[in-house]
């Protein structure tokens, strides 16, 4: 059943297609809640959240041919917000400081996800939700100016120096791996 | 390394995690939400129905129960008119009366004037003078006063009951003048009635300018809702001009408290249809001034009454004292309402911004509670259980208008700006206009929100 079969049968009331649509993108939109949780479990918590705001969207969705788009932001959105609300509520969201991995850049095509999780993880708060928005997900600015309420040429900003930050710790990593080694 | 071989490596990366939830898991803690989920929208069916089944309902027993009823005012009030109820006067026919009694030589018209009971109804003053009233002539330019001048017959909230007239009242006041029927200003100037009217009427200023309420509102919006986002709590203020048709009162709110209850169901991108429950406690004051800006000049036993202008409009014979009224009176009302409003909204968006068209109807029960009345001089005036009308309450019937513009500050903070005209029903009316209007010019109101 294609994306669009399924939503009509869902607005037409089955339950059956709600189930079907479900286990089609959960694979895909974990990943997405997993770069924006701080780990498995937060990631799941997201996702039950934005699979509630996607079905009683549904009705609203408009763009055919682009369901996983729209669910993607729908679960970024969701993210973030419940990330704001742990910061109101002081909890401490911040991820464990990952020391820069100690690794030959040539070899960064052998590195793990962690090992290449490591780096953009390190990026400072700012500009690492914009890196991972932008380079990741592949949001446009302007979309990420709507997600995170910034202008989107402060977006355009924040991923330049983000590449730079990137760059940068990649190359004193490569100097200490040279000086170690 | 090129920036984008790195990027494009760490998208590579990332897209090899291949870590999966617990999908059994996950979908066993979202069905039985959507269950839920089902039955809210249902309920919210249901909420709309009533809405509107209340809405409907209550306008058709109002409507039936002003079927032939006088309104009790009304009734005690006029003399006449409860003697002269099956030729109750329309706007066409008292025109044409008027049209006749243009002319003095009509048979018609002296031969109705000459059988008016009250043509020997005699009036006290203040001061227990006998005020004998008759062959109280109209003149042409009445005609004129009332019926080519830009006095708006749309506007009309019946506060004070006493004072505040339909076109239809009106026109009954036309023919008062002819019958010399009487005219009351109740509760206050009973005494001084058939003096008053007179010296009232002939104050253009006072009459012929539509008075105007302004109700600064402060309050709380409590707005919830679904979807994305869709939950906010808000307070705004408001700030609210309605057009009154008052004669020779001016009313404020003294002060105003509003709380609203608003669900909201988003069908779409640009519709949604809220509803709720709102709340309003209003003080109002109104003052009741009566000026004597005519001059009512008494040679022998006829009295010539010329307005401001200098205009001559009535001539009244056969007076044995005149008496001219300036006073004052200041009446505190307060009102309760309740409301469920029903609207349908357009929303539009363009960028941080948005604008919002709304159309919707909502029906008010509306509970007005007399405190007290200050006479001039401060002191109390007792009020009268039947005649003060100390507790009532009306169903009220709007229909409005809204437009929005609001600004996303923050996905979770939105300020907004709206202005909302509404005109309105309501059963305070008269028997021959069971159903007075009321027209709120705008009512602006702002504010922001905070969506969770």
């Amino acid at each position: 059943m294609t994306d669009s079969q399924l939503i009509k049968a869902i607005l037409r009331g089955e339950a059956k297609a709600q189930k079907a649509l479900f286990e089609k993108h959960t694979p895909g939109l974990f990943q997405v809640s997993l770069r924006y949780s701080k780990n498995e479990m937060d990631a799941e918590d997201v996702l039950q959240d934005a699979w509630m705001k996607i079905f009683k969207g549904l009705s609203a969705y408009r763009e055919e041919g682009k369901l996983f788009a729209w669910m993607k932001k729908i679960v970024v959105h969701t993210a973030l917000r419940k990330k704001e609300r742990a910061w109101f509520k002081n909890e401490s969201t911040r991820i464990h400081d990952i020391r820069h991995p100690k690794v030959d850049p040539n070899a960064i095509q052998d590195m793990t996800a962690d090992e290449i999780l490591g780096y953009v993880l390190n990026l400072p708060e700012g500009y690492k939700q914009v890196f991972k928005l932008f380079v990741i997900d592949g949001f446009s600015h302007k979309e990420i100016g709507e997600l995170l309420n910034i202008e989107a040429s402060t977006s355009r900003a924040k991923l330049t120096h983000a590449r730079k930050w990137m760059r940068e710790t990649i190359m004193n990593a490569n100097k200490l791996y040279a000086h170690e080694s | 390394m090129n920036p984008n071989q790195l990027e494009n490596i760490i998208k590579e990366k990332y897209n090899q995690d291949t870590r999966v939830p617990n999908m059994d898991a996950l979908w066993s803690s979202i069905a039985p939400e959507l269950k839920k989920e089902k039955r809210r929208r249902a309920l919210l069916w249901w909420w709309c129905g009533l809405a509107l089944i209340i809405i409907v309902g209550a306008s058709s027993i109002l409507l039936k129960s002003h079927d032939g009823k006088i309104d009790p005012m009304i009734e005690k009030s006029s003399l006449v008119e409860n003697e002269e109820k099956s030729t109750e006067p329309t706007i066409t026919n008292v025109k044409d009366e008027l049209v006749s009694t243009d002319n003095h030589n009509s048979v018609d018209n002296d031969a109705r004037v000459n059988s008016e009971p009250v043509m020997s109804e005699s009036f006290l003053t203040s001061q227990n003078q006998q005020v004998l009233a008759s062959n109280f002539t109209p003149v042409a330019s009445i005609q004129d006063r009332f019926f080519n001048t830009n006095e708006t017959v749309v506007s009309i909230q019946d506060v004070t009951e006493s004072v505040s007239h339909s076109i239809q009242r009106k026109a009954r006041d036309l023919l008062w003048i002819e019958n010399i029927e009487g005219f009351r200003i109740r509760p206050f100037l009973k005494d001084r009635e058939a003096l008053i009217l007179p010296t009232a009427f002939a104050n253009e200023n006072v009459l012929l300018d539509n008075k105007s309420k302004i109700i600064f509102a402060h309050g709380l919006r409590f707005s919830l809702g679904y979807g994305l986002s869709r939950q906010s709590l808000g307070i705004q203020n408001g700030i609210g001009q309605s057009i009154l048709n008052h004669r020779m009162s001016t009313e404020r709110a003294l002060d105003a408290i509003q709380a609203q209850l608003e669900y909201r169901w988003y069908m779409g991108k640009h519709w949604s249809i809220a509803s709720g429950l709102q709340l309003d406690v209003i003080t109002v004051e109104t003052v009741h001034q009566f000026e004597n800006s005519s001059i009512v000049e008494l040679q022998d036993t006829t009295a010539t009454v010329t307005n401001s202008s200098g205009e001559t409009y009535a001539i009244v014979e056969n007076v044995s004292a005149v008496e001219t009224v300036n006073t004052r009176k200041t009446r505190y009302n307060y009102y309760t309402s309740l409301s469920i409003p029903l609207t349908l909204r357009y929303r539009h968006g363009f960028g941080k911004w948005s604008t919002e068209l709304g159309i919707g109807v909502s029906t008010s029960i509306w509970s007005k509670n007399t405190g007290f009345i200050q006479n001039e001089d401060n002191s109390e005036y007792p009020l009268n259980q039947d005649e003060d009308m100390l507790f009532k309450s009306r169903w009220y019937y709007q229909g409005a208008v809204e437009l929005g513009l609001s600004y996303k500050m923050r996905t979770d903070l939105n300020w907004h700006i709206g202005l909302k005209s509404q005109i309105g029903l309501n059963n305070l009316g008269t028997s021959s206009n069971p159903i007075s209007q009321k027209f709120n010019l705008f009512n602006l109101q702002s504010g922001v929100d905070y969506r969770f």
